[in-house]
């Protein structure tokens, strides 16, 4: 770490274990510095009257707010789905037909419940992210945070739409039989819980992003 | 499972240590960090590699009676191309094998005294992009491996880990290898970006 490079007061070696908390005693100039030249006008406005807010970015706020919907919707259509079917089965031709319910679930399938329970923690996550935005001091938790609910994300809409192509295709080599056929409501209605939390976890990436670009355009790097 | 368990560690082992003398005194030159960030991409090509090999040597045929006719024998091979998830896996996997090499590279000029001015800030983006494949192809790998086992009584999917027992192995010992690539991106992100924020202001 390059002394010269830094500002006064805050070579790395004393910033590295009170950073977050020192970060939020900060007070303006280094702030204004920092945030003023790449954010909108009202938000170098709201950094430079409050030393211990950040300014709030309107595009990352709009990002978040986009996370936190997609996210619950995606959940929320993929909680209700359920689909009852009655299926006619005739055993012989003297019997009327056999008419079976057949119920389709989404807690059937564990890569469901993995996606709905997911969802759910990512958009407690970013509402809370969402609220805390104007607090200085807990940026870093939300970056960390944002990058687990990331992978979270990731993973849960890789499982449910990895379930989902089985469904829709089966697999001949071990022969799991496609259940789309037969329940078609209820695939649709996964597939656009998966698309949209998809799109949710494609703009969770853009924020966090644009977040990495915020703090390099504050380091002393840029 | 023992067996490749073994392997992988001894093998990721064998790159940290190679990884751990090459950052000498003058890796702390600049920032402790740099040292930390090449051991763990060395253990991500580690990993990466180790799971690749095992998921590409996942191949079994086992011999299955049919109910129909006694004394008949069918082979069945259960290979990996035969889910898409898994050779998502395996694309991913190759893919971020290849990234760790490249970014061992680059963090290793790093630590010879190049300045990082717009390095750190590409290294923390890519290593976002390539934790979000990851955990992604985890996540499907993981699926299809979880029904594998269980199987999924709902949708008649009869388990085949109890048939294809060395193949499941082989699957279940690279998803794991994929979960910790995963964990390792997203260390080597907050890593990274840790070090970038430390600079900030």
């Amino acid at each position: 770490m390059e002394a010269s490079r830094v500002k006064p007061g805050f070579n790395g070696v004393g910033m590295a274990a009170g950073s977050v908390n020192g970060s939020s005693r900060r007070p303006g100039p280094g702030l204004g510095y920092g945030y003023g030249y790449y954010m909108g006008s009202g938000a170098a406005a709201g950094g430079s009257g409050r030393a211990a807010q950040a300014p709030v970015d309107g595009c990352s706020v709009a990002l978040r707010v986009f996370v936190v919907a997609s996210t619950l919707v995606s959940a929320v259509v993929m909680g209700v789905d359920r689909q009852t079917r009655t299926i006619q089965i005739t055993i012989t031709d003297a019997l009327p037909p056999l008419e079976v319910p057949l119920t389709a679930n989404w807690s059937y399938s564990s890569a469901f419940v993995y996606f709905v329970v997911a969802n759910a923690m990512v958009c407690l996550f970013s509402a809370a992210a969402l609220a805390a935005c104007r607090s200085r001091a807990a940026m870093v938790p939300v970056m960390v945070g944002d990058l687990l609910a990331l992978a979270l994300l990731y993973s849960a809409v890789g499982a449910a739409a990895e379930f989902g192509i089985l469904g829709e295709r089966g697999n001949s080599h071990v022969r799991w039989a496609k259940v789309c056929n037969v329940y078609g409501r209820f695939c649709d209605r996964a597939m656009a819980a998966v698309i949209v939390s998809l799109i949710g976890a494609f703009a969770n990436l853009v924020l966090l992003m644009l977040n990495i670009l915020t703090i390099h355009k504050s380091s002393s790097y840029y | 499972m023992a067996t490749v368990d073994v392997d992988t560690t001894t093998e990721s082992g064998k790159a940290a240590a190679a990884a751990a003398p090459s950052p000498p005194a003058a890796a702390c030159r600049r920032s402790s960090f740099s040292g930390a960030d090449l051991a763990l991409r060395a253990l991500l090509f580690a990993v990466t590699l180790a799971g690749l090999i095992v998921l590409a040597t996942a191949k079994q045929t086992v011999s299955i009676p049919v109910p129909e006719i006694p004394g008949l024998l069918v082979s069945r091979p259960a290979k990996f191309n035969h889910s898409p998830a898994l050779i998502y896996l395996l694309v991913a996997q190759c893919v971020t094998c290849f990234y760790s090499l490249l970014t061992a590279l680059t963090s290793l000029k790093l630590i010879s005294g190049s300045s990082p001015t717009k390095t750190l800030f590409l290294l923390v983006l890519l290593d976002v992009l390539y934790a979000a494949i990851m955990a992604s192809a985890t996540g499907s790998a993981g699926g299809v491996a979880w029904i594998g086992l269980k199987g999924n009584t709902h949708t008649n999917w009869t388990k085949i880990c109890n048939i294809y027992g060395n193949f499941c192995r082989h699957i279940g010992s690279s998803v794991f290898l994929g979960l910790v690539a995963s964990v390792i991106l997203v260390l080597l992100t907050i890593l990274n970006a840790y070090c970038l924020y430390r600079r900030s202001r």
